[in-house]
């Protein structure tokens, strides 16, 4: 084969992947996904506080657990590093401080960055109170500062803006981003939506269609006796378990198909709100149901902010 | 050229990031095996491992992890435990991570934690002025009832079980 036909096919190939991965799109969807995951990071954060001393203060449960859970590899923390109980308060204070100017776009990829560091310093010193959730929080987050998602709706969008005002420049046009984090955040869901109904799919309750029964049996998890007792206690409502344990294991499993194909994506998009607010209202699973849904943003219409911004103010100009 | 750059950098990471991913879960593999041993770095210096496997099996039992003390003179004392037990018609806000440390320490192969809760029970406990010497922690477990047994008898109690799960010396 000639160099030349194999140059062009390198082309082909390579104009393909940056229109995958690189393409612009408008950067209002990233501005609000940006802001709402600063939430979770904010309140994550908040929420750790209260028992700081006894999951990662000097003299609580930490370091020997963590080591022997195989972080051992790439083990690093800074918690490690301070002895007293005020130093943890601090260095968890200033993390905070990060997340609540990632979330209001102040320097948002360097405090984005900072966020992710911060949680898995957490992690890296006792990874035995967090879950899936808080994992999937903090990739949501590093995805995000691969890309300027401090474009809109933020601080340094703000601040870009002023400068430019000031120095007689005309304001800058719609602010576009590449559309890399959008895809990061597409696969990650997919991924994780199919692995784990694979290993559901070799459980035998969820075979049988008893695993949303026994998932809000126990009381570990569930969020409150009264609010479940009416499905655990009665025929009709362990049908509707199953049927929940069903869609669940069906919907997980060909998640990515239902959203690869356009006429299914709402489909999918609505089963999995309707399942993320059920496990969310019945069970204790922190952010995962709130982070799993943020995701949903990435596959609506990458222009869907500043659709909605439009519709607004025709909205308000005709009323 | 800076965007050049930048889509060149990324492809490489992307690559790399998306391989280790799936090489994770493909670590018996020769091939993906090395793919992981060589990349696994991205995804554990910052922890984002790829294990999605949530409620698979689902849980079968409610575990109360409770502490139990021994002074110097032979006495024993109930420690706070991580988190007490419910009680009739809870609701809970907020999840409880201490609670998760509990449930994580139930696993056979998981001494070191356990020993950490331990440790850190006696340095509660001399905090509250009951110094102990040692430290048991026991599992209080109950199996959830299958559907027809539950609604035949609502309000009834499943089969319990109280293991220890080790006694452990204060430093």
């Amino acid at each position: 084969m000639p160099l030349s036909d194999i140059m062009k096919g390198v082309r082909v190939v390579w104009a393909w992947w940056v229109w995958f991965w690189f393409r612009p799109i408008q950067a209002g969807g990233t501005g609000v996904m940006r802001v709402l995951m600063g939430v979770m990071m904010v309140m994550t954060t908040i929420d750790i506080f209260p028992d700081l001393a006894i999951l990662v203060g000097p003299d609580g449960i930490y370091s020997e657990a963590s080591a022997s859970r195989g972080v051992r590899l790439a083990r690093w923390t800074y918690f490690d590093h301070i002895p007293t109980m005020s130093g943890v308060y601090a260095a968890h204070g200033l993390a905070l401080v990060a997340n609540v100017l990632f979330m209001l776009g102040y320097k948002s990829r360097t405090m984005g960055l900072l966020s992710v560091i911060a949680h898995a310093a957490l992690y890296q010193r006792n990874a035995w109170f967090m879950n899936g959730g808080d994992r999937l929080v903090r990739e949501m987050t590093f995805y995000l500062c691969l890309v300027p998602c401090g474009a809109k709706y933020s601080i340094d969008a703000w601040l870009d803006q002023r400068k430019r005002h000031r120095k007689g420049l005309r304001p800058r046009g719609t602010p576009t981003v590449p559309i890399v984090a959008m895809r990061l955040i597409q696969i990650q869901l997919a991924f994780m939506y199919v692995l784990s109904g694979i290993e559901k799919w070799a459980s035998g309750s969820w075979q049988r269609g008893s695993a949303v029964y026994y998932s809000l049996s126990t009381d570990n998890y569930s969020r409150s006796d009264w609010l479940v007792s009416p499905l655990l206690d009665t025929r009709i409502g362990y049908d509707i378990t199953q049927i929940g344990t069903i869609v669940t294991l069906y919907w997980e499993c060909w998640f990515w198909a239902l959203v690869l194909w356009r006429p299914t994506r709402w489909l999918a998009l609505v089963i999995g709100v309707l399942l993320h607010g059920g496990i969310h209202l019945g069970l204790m699973v922190a952010f995962f149901s709130f982070a799993s849904m943020w995701g949903y943003l990435a596959f609506l219409p990458y222009d869907w902010v500043e659709r909605l911004v439009r519709w607004w103010r025709l909205r308000r100009s005709v009323g | 050229m800076i965007r050049s750059a930048y889509r060149v950098v990324m492809s490489l990471f992307l690559i790399a990031y998306l391989a280790t991913g799936y090489a994770s879960h493909n670590r018996q593999d020769e091939t993906w095996g090395a793919v992981y041993r060589q990349f696994r770095w991205m995804h554990t210096t910052l922890c984002f491992w790829q294990n999605w496997g949530m409620f698979a099996p689902p849980p079968g039992s409610t575990s109360w992890l409770l502490l139990e003390g021994k002074t110097a003179d032979g006495a024993t004392v109930s420690i706070e435990p991580l988190m007490r037990p419910v009680g009739e018609d809870y609701f809970r806000w907020r999840y409880d991570r201490r609670q998760k440390v509990a449930l994580s320490s139930y696993q056979k192969s998981r001494k070191a934690l356990r020993k950490a809760i331990a440790k850190n029970a006696c340095h509660r406990s001399k905090e509250a002025g009951v110094p102990v010497v040692e430290v048991k922690l026991i599992r209080d477990r109950t199996w959830s009832r299958r559907p027809k047994k539950r609604w035949a008898d609502p309000e009834g109690v499943g089969r319990k079980k109280t293991t220890e799960l080790g006694t452990f010396k204060c430093p």
